[in-house]
């Protein structure tokens, strides 16, 4: 199998201060996700998602087991800048990523920084731009966009770096609607027609029920993994952990407690509704 | 008795006279009655956080009125700085705002200010970490060696414990996981309870709001778009649409089922929405 991202045997803690014990996150983690796939992973906060994002370009290195990034061991430091290449990390404050004044200056910063010529910046800001549809904006100041806008031109940065592999620290939890899915179709649209692998954490289950691939982590470990139909029809296992399924499942799930079964694997409004009519008629 | 808040024709534009003139604020009126839970919601850079700062007087009109039980609150310098401790505001990530050695030194600083006896802020910092969910054993640690969940109760308790009439929220529930953002909402909802204390809260989400609030303030454009109950609001799918929100996913459900020809009013919560089911199905065996 062609794999983007493999996590063998994970061990990771984090140190503790002075005399405290550190606090450990992982302690035998495995899971590998396949190139151009568009995997979420979702958990309760300190479940270890974050964590776990950080090794995927080396800013995390772990204590024990390996993390390959495109076949490179990201704890080799020979790797570093192929690996950071290779794949590109977009947080959830677009605030905090932002450095220039001027927005296609923003996209140039990545390729500079890895030595790519002018004519090649120039040539993939705009690329990058159109590609997350902020093309009109090149000239803009970052500051005066809005919350997707701006969280769309940290992913045109990414972009310019030409990855192998995004990751997607909850890019939507500070954003209204419309902006939450001004940045979902980008990150499809990155998924479906450049073959990039996209990991989105998130905690947004009707945002995770687009992806390929559901990963459940809980406290360091999969707590159940496949599609998202698979993992979010178990409905009692996700609120066991703190999670939930998507409103939809929630309610074919109340239903069926209700004594009005209706099938869970319903994700989308249409199905759902189909499920329902069928039920009730 | 007075509604507790009216805001009279706010106006506010931030940098006047400069190139970044920007209205954001226009002829915005409505009034808060006590005990209400009030839902804002609109699309960023609607107005929403410049309207919640002008109500506890942290950013003044540039014309109208916000007035706090039929006063002025910028009638006078004493009004004013009563109006900051009877309508407490909590901000977007509040968590990154604490900053003392311990969480109950943290909740007690707002207390504190207001010049309260130590044994009346020992009760409020008490009950406020009760309100939240946090245990005493809690209160004596750093608040930085708290998780992400429990550092925003720390924040919260932190405002609740001024004990506001009027207790107003921007996003309480961001970035937290589903159990988190539960937790969190039934807090409010008990301090709501318990004072019969006025709410409003900022949020993104639809499907919270259609379940929590009484009522909704619609933000589009700096003017107030939309005031009425979740079933009012909520009918309007396709103009919300339009102003960059949503319509609960519940809803969207209902309004399908409508067109498929099943006999269903519109709904937007799971609970309204099994319950109208249920009863549409008991209906239909007697029929």
């Amino acid at each position: 199998m062609n794999e983007s991202i493999c996590v063998e045997h994970l061990n990771y803690a984090y140190p503790g201060v002075e005399d405290t014990p550190g606090v450990a996150v992982f302690t035998d983690l495995s899971l590998s996700i396949e190139a151009g796939s568009f995997v979420a992973i979702l958990g309760s906060n300190g479940c270890g998602k974050s964590t776990l994002a950080k090794h995927f370009n080396s800013i995390l290195l772990p204590c024990g087991g390996k993390v390959y990034v495109c076949g490179m061991d990201t704890s080799d430091d020979d790797l570093l800048i192929k690996i950071r290449r290779s794949v590109g990390m977009v947080f959830q404050n677009p605030d905090n990523q932002i450095v220039a004044n001027v927005v296609e200056e923003d996209v140039a910063f990545g390729p500079e920084n890895l030595g790519v010529a002018s004519p090649e910046i120039r040539r993939r800001v705009d690329q990058a731009l159109k590609q997350v549809g902020m093309y009109e904006f090149r000239k803009h100041a970052p500051h005066l966009l809005s919350g997707g806008q701006k969280q769309r031109i940290a992913i045109a940065g990414i972009i310019a770096m030409e990855p192998k592999c995004i990751v997607l620290d909850e890019p939507t939890a500070m954003l209204d609607p419309r902006g939450r899915r001004e940045v979902m179709e980008t990150v499809m649209e990155l998924n479906r027609n450049k073959d990039i692998t996209v990991v989105l954490i998130t905690h947004h289950m009707d945002e995770a029920a687009m992806a390929q691939r559901v990963v459940v982590l809980h406290k360091g470990s999969v707590a159940a993994d496949g599609t998202p139909e698979q993992v979010f029809s178990q409905v009692e296992l996700l609120h066991r952990i703190g999670l939930a399924a998507p409103e939809t499942v929630e309610l074919c799930y109340e239903l069926g407690q209700q004594g009005i079964p209706v099938p869970l694997d319903c994700l989308d409004i249409e199905r759902c509704a189909q499920a329902i009519y069928d039920r009730m008629t | 008795m007075a509604p507790i808040l009216q805001i009279k024709e706010l106006e506010h534009t931030y940098s006047p006279g400069t190139p970044f003139q920007h209205k954001a604020l226009d002829g915005v009126s409505f009034s808060v009655e006590r005990g209400e839970f009030i839902g804002i919601i609109g699309h960023t850079g609607s107005g929403k956080s410049t309207l919640i700062q002008h109500l506890n007087g942290l950013l003044k009109p540039t014309s109208g009125q916000v007035l706090l039980d039929g006063v002025d609150i910028w009638s006078d310098k004493k009004i004013t700085r009563q109006a900051r401790f009877r309508v407490g505001l909590v901000f977007q990530y509040p968590e990154y705002q604490l900053f003392e050695e311990t969480v109950y030194k943290d909740i007690a600083f707002g207390p504190k200010n207001m010049g309260l006896s130590q044994s009346e802020i020992d009760r409020r910092v008490r009950q406020a970490a009760g309100f939240v969910g946090l245990t005493e054993k809690q209160l004596e640690v750093s608040p930085f060696d708290l998780s992400g969940g429990q550092k925003r109760r720390v924040a919260i308790a932190g405002v609740i414990a001024m004990e506001p009439e009027v207790l107003i929220l921007d996003e309480p529930t961001a970035g937290l996981d589903p159990v988190g953002r539960e937790g969190i909402l039934e807090n409010i909802r008990a301090y709501q309870r318990a004072r019969n204390a006025t709410i409003m809260m900022v949020s993104h989400s639809m499907s919270d709001v259609a379940r929590l609030t009484d009522r909704l303030l619609v933000m589009n454009g700096s003017r107030l778009a939309m005031d009425g109950t979740p079933e009012e609001i909520f009918v309007h799918a396709q103009q919300l649409l339009d102003m960059g929100l949503d319509i609960p996913d519940v809803t969207r459900v209902f309004l399908r089922l409508k067109a498929m020809g099943l006999d269903v009013d519109p709904v937007y919560s799971i609970d309204q929405a099994v319950a109208a089911l249920k009863k549409l199905k008991e209906g239909g065996h007697h029929a």
